[in-house]
């Protein structure tokens, strides 16, 4: 008997987006595809007795190696008979109009999840931005839905630092985009003046941020945990357990209690599922609480379960990575295995999140890792093991 | 023959990665994802910049950052949409 299915593809924003994407955007296959088969690392989710459904089978390799670490769940596929996930409790990564359908073709228990229509809206930034302002909490952006408000907004921003200007639907690494000059204020306006669609945009002052961090609520409501995010300008860097002198400074400044507010906002609207608030503190010490609603599970909560589940603290990261040739997970896994870095049932090391993303975009590839216990895995060490093997960072300002 | 766009994105992408000093450093034979590592949003700047600079219409949507290539194959493609666009 499985009590829940973990499943979900993990780019809901994407597929609740109803119209043309109001920034500019170029289509990327290879990342397409890789954060496709991201859905793997959604096992973290699972307790005792729960599945994971995933669209390709885990690899071999990958599935032995998370076993050998601890982590024991029923797994399916696309391919396999799913006739024993029948009244299964749906846990979604997100709510989508693929995700009920999915249930509906399963026949999984569903009446908890609320309608595709609720988490989109509030997964919305407009959703997050207006409840901030209602709350009068700091960092409210500017909504703008015409070239000539985003130039006068913008360029009202540019002498002060900054801004960033923001799809409503944008993700980390996708959907925003920094504005420093003038020349680049003006191409943007011209692009969308040309391209002549409606839209809706966020334009936030560009905050001198000391400190990411995000705010994990559970289907009830309650806050489960927070995570310090890493983030590289404003792509998804890593996520990690944040230190207890974290949430010691938040409840001084009576954060938990605009968590409570968001969460009692999210209810009173109709959504009843997981979420993350992202937040931030500034340079001069004082907090952003409310960036941004993620009406879903997110990078963090899975980091809260590995961290969890393994009694230790977490590091979670998705490193982008280039492939000079073809190589297989098991050559990375015995590779990090030789340099000792290696999670172990019981013994901290890596955790290899997702098999396929390793190589799931060709030449490109994504290294999802959760390093486990206090002692980082030294960046070096990882690198070295996977040289070899003709795997470097993807980023120029990594290599 | 080298792309006649090929110095000038050069300039555009050392602007991008915030390095001005890097123009000389972009060989022609870098791929402009897996080498430069440009990610999307920076590569949205780089193409508005490109746009601007040559005076031409880009159709972002059917391009795709998997299969941009080389600066030079890149140069080629630049050079061929300022000769369609200004005649």
């Amino acid at each position: 008997m499985i009590g829940r299915v973990h499943f979900g593809a993990l780019d809901a924003e994407a597929r609740w987006r109803e119209g043309p994407a109001p920034l500019p955007a170029v289509p990327d296959s290879a990342a397409e595809r890789i954060v496709a088969v991201m859905e793997e690392m959604l096992f973290a989710l699972c307790a005792p007795g729960d599945a994971l459904l995933t669209a390709r089978p885990l690899l071999a390799a990958h599935r032995q190696h998370l076993e050998d670490a601890g982590w024991r769940f029923q797994a399916f596929s696309a391919d396999d008979e799913l006739h024993p996930l029948r009244g299964a409790r749906a846990e979604p990564y997100a709510v989508t109009a693929e995700v009920l359908e999915t249930c509906r073709r399963l026949e999984l228990e569903a009446a908890h999840l609320p309608p595709v229509e609720v988490a989109r809206e509030v997964g919305s930034k407009l959703f997050s931005n207006a409840l901030a302002a209602s709350l009068g909490l700091p960092g409210v952006a500017k909504v703008t839905r015409d070239a000539a408000g985003l130039a006068s907004e913008a360029g009202a921003l540019l002498g002060h630092g900054g801004c960033v200007v923001k799809d409503p639907l944008g993700v980390s690494g996708r959907g925003s985009m920094v504005i420093r000059e003038e020349p680049e204020l003006r191409r943007l306006v011209a692009w969308l003046q040309r391209r002549a669609e409606p839209f809706e945009l966020l334009v936030q002052p560009l905050f001198r941020r000391a400190e990411d961090f995000s705010c994990h609520l559970d289907t009830d409501g309650e806050v489960v945990g927070l995570q310090v995010m890493e983030n590289d300008g404003l792509r998804f860097g890593a996520v990690r357990s944040a230190p207890l002198a974290l949430r010691e400074s938040l409840e001084r400044a009576n954060y938990f209690e605009v968590m409570a507010q968001v969460s009692g906002a999210l209810r009173q609207r109709g959504y009843r599922g997981p979420a993350c608030v992202d937040s931030m503190r500034l340079a001069d010490g004082s907090l952003v609480p409310l960036l941004e609603i993620n009406a879903r599970r997110s990078m963090g909560l899975i980091n809260l379960a590995i961290a969890a589940r393994a009694g230790m603290p977490s590091r979670l990261s998705t490193r982008p990575v280039r492939l000079e040739r073809e190589v297989g997970v098991e050559q990375v896994l015995e590779a990090l295995d030789r340099a000792g870095v290696l999670a172990r049932r019981g013994r901290g090391g890596l955790l290899l999140l997702s098999g396929r993303a390793l190589a799931g975009g060709g030449t490109r590839g994504r290294l999802c890792v959760a390093a486990l216990g206090e002692a980082a895995v030294p960046e070096g060490a990882v690198a070295g093991a996977l040289a070899p093997l003709g795997i470097a960072s993807g980023r120029a300002a990594d290599a | 023959m080298e792309p006649r766009s090929l110095g000038e994105l050069k300039v555009l992408l050392a602007g991008v990665l915030r390095d001005t000093d890097a123009a000389p450093r972009v060989r022609d034979e870098d791929r402009i994802v897996d080498d430069l590592g440009l990610d999307s949003i920076q590569m949205i700047s780089f193409l508005l910049g490109v746009e601007d600079r040559f005076q031409v219409a880009l159709d972002f949507e059917r391009l795709d950052l998997a299969k941009l290539g080389s600066v030079r194959d890149f140069a080629s493609f630049v050079d061929g949409v300022v000769a369609a666009q200004r005649g």
